[in-house]
């Protein structure tokens, strides 16, 4: 067999980490959520191409596609608060809470096919189209701002969780609630404000989406499995765990496909979840 | 498109002239109504092929009403969203007969989806007319009849007529890539390509395969783009191509050739890249200028790939598409039109093609397989200077 080039090694790598970036940012909310609210929120998934729709449709209207961050992320921190407080208020269980987010799920994909029909649509933009050259390696635009964006929020929101008074109270939150509210601290604000966060970091990933991939409501689900193993792998509650875990994977996936059969780069993902489950069963 | 327009229309057409062959009778619609019942990808990964198949019905449905009906009766197709699942299909089809009640059965969208009614139809001796069946070898009902149009090996008739054409061309590739979901149906086609292009002595640099659902087209963009092939047969389906086609432009990359199997009607002609790189007002290849001015090419559809799809088959079918001979075409039924002899294997290149050889073949006229391929490698010769070739069925 002959050995593969370095510009194809170069490149693979380059798109495992991009791919895995968007794991990351993808997952981001999602760990946080399961972890510190105990929420097992799969319409994470629906809120993220629902942001991707409307960024597709905004910037189809003329905006700039960065700049509807500025209607996106407000609306769903707004929508990801109301989310949470109504399974508050119904006192959802964590495992109830995955059933109850699945429906939503299914609720939003036919909204969303309501609004823009199962058809496949493709956002058009500048950013798309341009591309930098390294030596040999091509970098993508859209794919260079979905790292920097994935980056950028995990380190904020674990500098937040690490180093603020409002943060280090979620993670008490996390640790025990009833103790945390005894010694003062607004559980049901920091809550709300948790859950915004999370759906506000959806509606990013969205951007990312529309950004680099063609949309269609069905596609909803090809991202969860991935996804679920790099927040497990990462731990949950752990923002810088989604991003680190996404771009092993992703990385793994793309050098598995540019080595062997691409066909196997989907055993990879479950295969280093396997592993760590069985090397550190306390992980999760 | 016009594949899926004339693979629904087909179904229709053939269930209306199974109805004429034992009612000869026709008035104005009236009565209670023929209810013809199937189900759709409406959603799912496959949504966006079904949502288009359900477009092309009603509109004949529509069609179809407006003049006689069916039997003087008007028709009611009563569709059902089978979420691209073959199990759901399953139970649908069950509802269709059993609750439904209805009077005839069309088949759903895709392989396996039509695999599961035709269980159902053979259950209850039902006769099924479908139109998208990709493994017509899995097909061991009597009474089911394909109206889509594939050959009965689509995986030498496909493979055969493109390396064909590819072999004819002015400069025929010498080496091949194939890349191909592992998807079924698409699957044992591209097998089939692998051995076509084996048997003439291509050179395969790669062959790859993914699981349906991939996500990251990279590193496979990547590999090809190493392998330096003449000619990438891609085995996608529905929006796999486009997938891969952006990961390509990605990286700067596209082959000199590539040939898609199943593409999802709509998106080769939504693809901004496509839609970008379409020339100016007054910089279109002479050959396409020569072909619209001959009325060769029926209406410019947008996008480079998919014009020079257009321009490929209007020039393998060397006559007028979309005139009023054409458009008659789609009311015809389709058990008149039915491809005989050698035609079922040029049929398998496109639909439209396909179209265009059973019109010939009614009028009496043969052209055998080899011809189309003839024509073909021409109108690939003829585009051959233009930097990014598409031909998809």
């Amino acid at each position: 067999m002959a050995l593969p080039s370095l510009t194809l090694l170069g490149q693979s790598l380059l798109s495992g980490i991009f791919i895995g970036a968007l794991y990351g940012l993808l997952g981001l909310g999602l760990s946080l959520s399961w972890g510190m609210l105990r929420q097992i929120n799969l319409a994470h998934f629906a809120l993220a191409f629902l942001g991707a729709y409307l960024t597709y449709q905004l910037a189809g209207a003329g905006m700039d596609p960065l700049a509807t961050l500025a209607v996106i992320v407000p609306c769903f921190f707004a929508l990801g608060a109301l989310m949470h407080w109504l399974l508050a208020r119904f006192s959802v269980s964590a495992f109830n809470s995955l059933l109850v987010t699945f429906g939503l799920t299914a609720i939003i994909e036919a909204l969303i096919q309501w609004i823009w029909t199962a058809d496949f649509r493709r956002m058009e933009s500048a950013y798309g189209e341009v591309k930098f050259r390294v030596g040999g390696l091509y970098v993508a635009l859209p794919e260079l701002l979905t790292l920097a964006m994935a980056l950028a929020l995990s380190l904020a929101a674990w500098a937040w969780l690490r180093h603020t008074y409002t943060g280090k109270a979620m993670r008490a939150i996390a640790e025990d609630a009833p103790i945390a509210a005894a010694f003062g601290v607004d559980v049901r604000g920091l809550s709300l404000l948790l859950s915004g966060l999370c759906a506000a970091f959806a509606g990013v990933a969205g951007l990312c989406l529309a950004l680099s991939y063609t949309l269609a409501p069905g596609q909803i689900y090809a991202w969860l499995g991935v996804v679920f193993a790099a927040v497990m792998l990462g731990g949950l509650g752990n923002p810088l765990g989604p991003l680190v875990a996404g771009i092993v994977i992703g990385v793994s996936e793309a050098l598995t496909m540019a080595f062997t059969a691409p066909a196997w780069a989907p055993l990879v993902s479950f295969s280093l979840l396997i592993v760590v489950l069985l090397a550190r069963p306390g992980r999760i | 498109m016009p594949a899926v327009n004339h693979s629904v229309r087909a179904a229709f057409g053939a269930l209306l002239a199974l109805a004429l062959a034992a009612h000869a009778a026709l008035a104005a619609p009236s009565g209670p109504p023929v209810r013809i019942g199937s189900t759709l990808a409406l959603t799912g990964p496959l949504a966006a092929t079904g949502l288009v198949h359900k477009i092309v019905g009603e509109i004949y449905v529509e069609q179809l009403n407006r003049k006689d009906g069916l039997l003087g009766r008007p028709v009611e197709w009563v569709l059902k969203d089978d979420q691209s699942r073959p199990d759901l299909a399953r139970t649908l089809y069950e509802q269709l007969i059993t609750v439904d009640k209805v009077d005839l059965m069309m088949g759903p969208y895709a392989t396996a989806n039509i695999l599961s009614a035709m269980g159902v139809a053979q259950r209850y001796n039902k006769v099924l007319i479908h139109h998208t069946f990709g493994t017509p070898s899995l097909a061991k009902y009597d009474m089911q009849f394909p109206a889509g149009g594939l050959a009965g090996d689509p995986d030498n008739t496909i493979p055969k007529v493109v390396f064909d054409a590819l072999a004819a061309s002015a400069k025929p590739p010498k080496s091949v890539a194939v890349v191909t979901s592992k998807f079924p149906s698409v699957h044992f086609i591209s097998l089939g390509a692998r051995e076509a292009a084996k048997k003439r002595g291509l050179r395969e640099v790669a062959f790859l395969e993914w699981d349906f659902g991939n996500r990251d087209f990279g590193p496979i963009a990547a590999r090809l783009k190493d392998a330096k092939p003449d000619f990438v047969w891609v085995g996608g389906l529905g929006l796999e191509g486009n997938l891969l086609i952006d990961a390509m432009r990605k990286i700067d990359y596209m082959p000199p050739l590539h040939f898609h199997l199943f593409p999802a009607p709509g998106p080769l002609l939504k693809a901004p890249p496509a839609v970008h790189r379409q020339p100016r007002r007054g910089r279109v290849h002479p050959a396409l200028s020569r072909a619209r001015r001959q009325g060769r090419i029926a209406r410019h559809v947008g996008g480079e790939s998919v014009r020079h799809f257009v321009f490929l088959l209007a020039d393998a079918r060397g006559g007028r598409h979309g005139g009023k001979e054409h458009r008659r075409q789609g009311h015809r039924p389709v058990a008149e039109e039915k491809p005989r002899g050698r035609h079922r294997g040029a049929a398998a290149l496109g639909r439209p093609l396909q179209l265009h050889l059973r019109q010939r073949s009614l009028q009496g006229e043969a052209e055998p397989e080899r011809q189309v391929g003839r024509h073909l490698a021409e109108g690939i010769r003829r585009i051959g200077r233009a930097p990014d070739h598409t031909v998809a069925t």
